[in-house]
């Protein structure tokens, strides 16, 4: 795992009553297992969701989530500040879920692999969201799969994270104007898919 | 013109209970248990066992955080598990949580003694491990005592098995009043209608507990294990806080929080302790002027921790909370730290 840099706020703040990330890092550290597991458990479902949105795709994530708290656990002693644990696992999901994406584009391109089904925006999008929200979570994943990795978790980053410019480039490892770069580009691609809703519109 | 960028996210949320979550945690197998070298065998042994779990107590939100818990009780004290069980444990007692399934729970007492009270379930055991034996409840109230001369077991009502870890001789039952110690029942009442092998070959080990009459509450006759005097290090205190704070024992987890935060000032966990102490006083404790010392202590001693600024704004909340005339002091000196900070929003709207 390369370095990590850590960012202040997880996209989702898990439940906080019991001990602080701060305490529970620190036992971790010193070999206790039911720290470890409290840390596991206490950020499980926010790994799970955000693996959800990277990917699209339901049947992934047990592995991308199992990958990522397997280093995260490994690499605790490497975390600076112990409180900071939510951000840098975040960035840690990020970035495994990047290296994932960007192996199977390369095995795609050499004919190798397993063909992936399309996307089910159907089924991903909560049918309680309000109809606009609908139509642009539906666009930004029909158009995902044609994206390079960085840029497809830009998109996601930017659009269903609300993540800023600052963030999207901190949780990618790129400079501010890459970040602003893939953004824009990823933009552009969505204004098409949503100026033509065809489920069939690939950029 | 697509609309301006805004989280969404709560919108898109994958299927995730309790089950799916234990089974991702079983299948991380050894890395879960970490510098695993670095702890003792049965802790080794302990995370080993619980790699299997694949199934967790359903409908208890804390259930699945108790396994792989420890608890070590300065003081006497009472842990009610979700179902209802609840496990008095004797001073000095260190028990184990190693799995808490919706078919099994598993608990292993190291050390102390403990008595069960546990709410039988057709469809769920419930066994203790002490000192290389297997206790398994059968509908009962028992005491398992672990001390350097082995384990022993008394029952004051239902019946427990029990069993030698891996070993092969047969199972024994022990019925209300029966004692029972390492390779031998010290009494049975006549014709108990569980016992098994109820019949008494060997004499009382030295040190065990007496026969006790059925529903009497445990007393051990033999001394307790004259432990020598050791001042806790900040690891062990730190322990002791979040044991003590997992198990609901709130004074107890700040006092140790407190003895880390003075006894050991240079050591680097001291900032953190009082930080926590801060937290529980002002939270838990209904003591805000504690939690306003507390956390400048943590300011203190930890000025670059990254848990400062959580620090500072939490003592704006506690002195806002005592309506302290220094509120509006620490909320400016907040701002002008973090003008953007994580709470300058709330704490900006503290001290009016």
């Amino acid at each position: 795992m390369g370095p990590v840099q850590v960012v202040r706020s997880p996209p989702a703040a898990p439940d906080s009553s019991g001990p602080s990330d701060g305490a529970l890092v620190v036992a971790a550290r010193d070999g206790e297992p039911w720290a470890r597991e409290a840390l596991f458990r206490r950020y499980a479902r926010m790994v799970f969701a955000l693996a959800y949105r990277l990917l699209g795709r339901d049947h992934e994530i047990d592995d991308l989530a199992q990958d990522c708290f397997t280093q995260a656990l490994a690499s605790l002693h490497r975390l600076e500040d112990p409180q900071a644990f939510g951000g840098w696992l975040t960035a840690i999901v990020v970035r495994t879920a990047h290296k994932l994406l960007r192996r199977r584009g390369v095995a795609a391109r050499l004919g190798l692999g397993r063909r992936q089904e399309p996307i089910d925006t159907e089924a991903l999008v909560s049918r309680s969201a309000p109809a606009d929200v609908q139509i642009e979570l539906r666009a930004v994943y029909r158009i995902l799969d044609g994206l390079p990795a960085k840029m497809r978790i830009a998109l996601v980053l930017r659009r269903v994270e609300g993540a800023s410019q600052d963030e999207v480039a901190e949780y990618l490892g790129v400079s501010i104007s890459t970040a602003k770069r893939l953004i824009v580009e990823a933009d552009l691609r969505l204004e098409a898919a949503l100026a033509d809703p065809s489920p069939r519109s690939t950029p | 013109m697509i609309p301006p960028a805004r989280r969404l996210a709560g919108f898109i949320e994958p299927e995730v209970d309790e089950r799916r979550i234990d089974r991702v945690w079983a299948r991380m197998g050894p890395t879960r248990a970490g510098s695993s070298w670095r702890l003792p065998a049965f802790a080794f042994a302990a995370v080993a066992v619980a790699a299997t779990a694949v199934l967790v107590v359903r409908g208890h939100a804390a259930a699945p955080s108790l396994a792989g818990m420890v608890v070590e009780s300065g003081a006497s004290q009472t842990l009610t598990l979700p179902d209802g069980t609840t496990a008095a444990l004797k001073p000095d007692t260190r028990l184990r949580f190693d799995r808490i399934e919706a078919t099994r729970v598993e608990a292993t007492l190291d050390r102390g003694e403990a008595t069960f009270d546990v709410r039988h379930s057709d469809s769920r055991t419930w066994t203790v491990h002490a000192a290389g034996f297997d206790v398994v409840d059968r509908g009962t109230r028992f005491v398992v005592a672990v001390t350097p001369e082995g384990a022993r077991v008394r029952v004051e009502s239902g019946s427990v098995v029990i069993a030698r870890a891996g070993g092969s001789e047969a199972p024994r039952t022990l019925g209300p009043g029966e004692s029972w110690a390492s390779t031998a029942i010290l009494d049975a009442p006549a014709a108990p209608a569980t016992a098994q092998t109820p019949v008494p070959t060997a004499p009382p080990v030295q040190g065990v507990l007496a026969p006790a009459a059925p529903g009497t509450a445990s007393t051990p006759t033999a001394p307790a294990v004259a432990a020598p005097p050791t001042t806790p290090g900040p690891k062990e205190l730190l322990e002791t806080a979040n044991s003590a704070r997992l198990a609901g024992r709130t004074r107890d987890a700040a006092q140790a929080f407190d003895a880390l935060r003075t006894r050991y000032r240079s050591d680097p966990r001291a900032g953190l302790a009082a930080f926590e102490l801060g937290r529980l006083r002002l939270d838990a404790l209904g003591d805000p002027a504690g939690a306003v010392e507390a956390f400048g202590d943590a300011m203190a001693l930890a000025p670059a921790a990254g848990f400062r600024e959580d620090a500072e704004a939490r003592r704006v909340e506690a002195l806002d909370r005592m309506h302290d005339g220094r509120c509006r002091a620490a909320r400016d000196a907040y701002l002008a730290r973090y003008p953007g900070g994580l709470h300058a929003t709330a704490v900006g709207a503290r001290c009016p």
